[in-house]
């Protein structure tokens, strides 16, 4: 706060913050003093509000007394503070008397300017009912019980949209992840009898043997090129990749050598996709759930396949997806789009949500979060593009700063990327659930976003509305949009429209 | 975009503040995360292979001016290489980092450099090339002369580098801070208000306007 920064301009991890609010300035000196000596000893540390973008509270429980306080400085640094043992109830009730006393005198100085730094707000673990799918809740996690509940007397899946829709809301028990996973990423077939899934497991272990047997019996030249382009890299990789996670820790683990042979094999299986950098982050959770080596690769091979987002990091995949995602966006988070918009192509290419796309959120979240979210987007519920609905998720839950305070590219990239690992997973799971629901309601739809759920089996409009697909102009000058007809010749939209389509188009092409 | 906040000295008298994009380029692995994680937290981690982009800030504070720098981390592998480009889009000084203990990583930062060369003229972009990870000489395999030959032949800085062992890291970033310095007292003598990423603005205005 410039010019005032006399009051509340410090806040301590202890209680004094109160305190130091009513002191007069010849104590205040002293005090700073001895708050300094503290920091040295025993860590205690100051927060200067005067150079904090934004202060909020996570609740994590439904009494809202436990969480995390989350202080942002101006530079995107974060200092969280987890209450596992309530309390954070009560320094919500403070902070809202100071918000309300700092507003009013803002307001009185006319310095409503000053509010960019001085962000406080509070986040319930549960939506609003009006934000939630109604749906929710009417799941369980799928365990055995119910797993087996799904599966006829010769083990194919009788219903597998029922299926899919209990994994889409409940998620699938640790337990039976193994068992499970494989149907999701299409190695088994939902009708398959489990005699046939034996047999196939026999038949492609065989085959995956071969694999292997051809990397093998590489010629010295092959081997060479082979190790260039590929082996290099995962040799490097496979030993730095989920090395926390129990299943892979420690010196000369055998299940990282798995993982390395895997990888290796899939890039002499899939030359043309080869390996990418993040493919050990997909495959690593694969292996440490589904276990057997041969059933894992095919696994792999099927979530290459059958998912788009990680498809390939090429261009055109991305851009489609990155495409969709700002259609999304501007359909239902439109200030965002906006503030996006205003920044021109740099804000438009959105680089602070790639990772998210091209890993699905493994390195946003801790492991159990992320891989209920992979789940989520594996079981196809509706759309194969539920995670664009994950990733406008977390921009409407943690992308008010970006807005409020305007923040360019670079700084909205850091934004976002030091709060990976912070969110919660749970509650952005649950908003994009109910997102996708907004979404299915919608009376109209642009047909920018007519494909996002076309591809998948029963689609999103099974219940037999459909909603109306209108053009929304975007569209390059030669060709034509099947919903406005003459897109191309007349057009009378507003030009800025027009420009921002080719922008848009644009965004992959360099400048010059 | 990265600009310059401030040219010349701010009204008290204060050394002014300038703005910078600094970006890592090279193959996987040669130690870009790292070096950025070096100097901006003085530390050396294993680190994830990078996917996408990270972004670290280090505010440099001379005597004649305070630097602010923003050090884009990029993913090294080729696959990304077109989506990249968006990176470096816009910086004022680019580290090509190469791993010494790799004769191929090096080739890999000369084709970087073309691809600089391409996009940006000489004066418009500091390049540094920076051979990484000498703790790793037992198994060195190219020479420091090899690095040093070819960045004079370009007319770009060189040094060579060990994240692990914190060898010459801040030294780089110095060397390029002393670089862009220069080349901003040698822009204000020559009298030309405008900075290239001025200019820059109007082009890319220009360019959306005509088509």
């Amino acid at each position: 706060m410039t010019g005032s920064t006399s009051s509340a301009s410090s806040l301590d991890t202890s209680a004094q913050f109160q305190e130091s609010n009513g002191q007069t300035q010849s104590t205040r000196w002293d005090e700073q003093q001895k708050v300094f000596a503290l920091e040295q000893v025993c860590g205690v540390f100051r927060v200067d509000l005067g150079q904090m973008r934004s202060l909020r509270l996570f609740f994590s429980d439904e009494a809202c007394t436990c969480g995390q306080l989350v202080v942002a400085s101006r530079e995107s640094q974060y200092k969280i503070f987890h209450f596992h043992h309530g309390g954070l109830d009560k320094l919500s009730e403070v902070f809202q008397q100071w918000k309300y006393c700092t507003e009013t005198r803002l307001k009185d100085q006319h310095l409503a300017d000053e509010r960019t730094c001085m962000q406080f707000s509070i986040r319930r673990p549960k939506l609003p009912s009006s934000e939630t799918h109604p749906e929710e809740n009417t799941y369980r996690r799928l365990d055995v019980a119910g797993w087996l509940h799904h599966l006829n007397g010769s083990g194919q899946v009788e219903e597998e949209y029922k299926l899919q829709k209990a994994i889409f809301f409940g998620g699938i028990d640790i337990s039976i992840r193994g068992e499970v996973w494989p149907f999701l990423l299409h190695y088994y077939s939902y009708e398959s009898t489990s005699e046939e899934r034996e047999a196939l497991r026999l038949q492609k272990r065989k085959e995956y043997f071969e694999i292997q047997e051809k990397r093998l019996s590489m010629t010295p030249e092959q081997q060479k090129d082979f190790w260039r382009r590929v082996q290099f890299t995962v040799d490097k990789d496979v030993v730095r990749t989920d090395r926390s996670n129990q299943f892979f820790r420690g010196e000369d683990n055998p299940n990282v050598e798995t993982m390395r042979r895997i990888l290796l094999n899939y890039a002499v299986f899939n030359p043309t996709i080869g390996y990418s950098q993040g493919m050990s982050d997909l495959v690593a959770p694969l292996l440490a759930e589904v276990l057997d080596e041969s059933d894992t690769f095919w696994c792999f091979v099927g979530l290459m396949q059958n998912t788009i987002f990680i498809s390939s990091p090429r261009d055109e995949d991305m851009e489609k997806q990155l495409m969709y995602l700002r259609e999304l966006l501007r359909l239902m988070h439109p200030r965002f789009h906006q503030h996006l918009a205003s920044l021109g192509e740099d804000g438009l290419q959105m680089l602070f949500c790639h990772r998210w796309i091209l890993l699905c959120f493994k390195r946003e979240f801790p492991d159990a979060e992320a891989l209920r979210m992979w789940e989520a987007c594996w079981a196809h519920y509706q759309t194969d593009y539920f995670h664009l609905f994950i990733c406008v998720a977390i921009v409407v839950i943690y992308g008010d700063d970006v807005i409020e305070q305007q923040l360019p590219t670079d700084q909205m990239l850091l934004h976002f990327a030091n709060l990976a690992m912070h969110m919660n997973g749970e509650l952005v799971l649950r908003k994009a659930r109910s997102l996708l629901y907004q979404f299915h309601l919608l009376p109209r739809i642009p047909c920018s976003l007519h494909d996002l759920c076309k591809l998948c089996g029963t689609g999103m409009w099974d219940s037999g509305f459909i909603p109306a697909v209108e053009c929304s102009g975007h569209h390059p000058e030669s060709e034509s949009c099947p919903y406005g007809g003459l897109a191309e010749v007349s057009s009378p939209k507003p030009g800025s429209e027009g420009k921002r389509g080719l922008k848009t188009r644009d965004v992959f092409a360099f400048r010059k | 975009v990265a600009q310059k906040a401030m040219l010349g000295t701010s009204p008290e008298g204060l050394p002014p503040t300038y703005i910078y994009k600094v970006v890592l380029l090279g193959s996987t692995s040669v130690g870009k995360s790292s070096l950025a994680y070096r100097y901006v937290k003085n530390d050396f981690k294993e680190s994830l292979p990078t996917v996408g982009c990270s972004f670290f800030t280090q505010t440099l504070k001379l005597e004649s001016a305070t630097l602010k720098f923003e050090i884009w981390d990029t993913a090294g592998q080729e696959k990304y290489h077109s989506v990249c480009h968006l990176y470096y889009r816009g910086a004022h000084a680019a580290l090509l980092v190469y791993d010494i203990a790799n004769e191929e990583t090096l080739n890999r930062a000369k084709l970087w450099l073309r691809d600089l060369e391409k996009e940006f003229l000489p004066d418009e972009i500091v390049i540094a090339l920076v051979g990484n990870k000498t703790d790793l000489a037992a198994e060195r395999e190219v020479a420091t002369e090899e690095g040093e030959e070819f960045a004079k032949t370009k007319g770009i800085l060189f040094m060579e580098t060990s994240a692990k062992s914190n060898h010459q890291v801040n030294d780089i970033f110095m060397a390029i801070a002393q670089e862009l310095l220069r080349r901003e007292q040698e822009k204000v003598s020559s009298s030309s208000p405008h900075g290239w990423s001025t200019v820059d603005l109007v082009e890319s205005g220009a360019r959306t306007r005509c088509c």
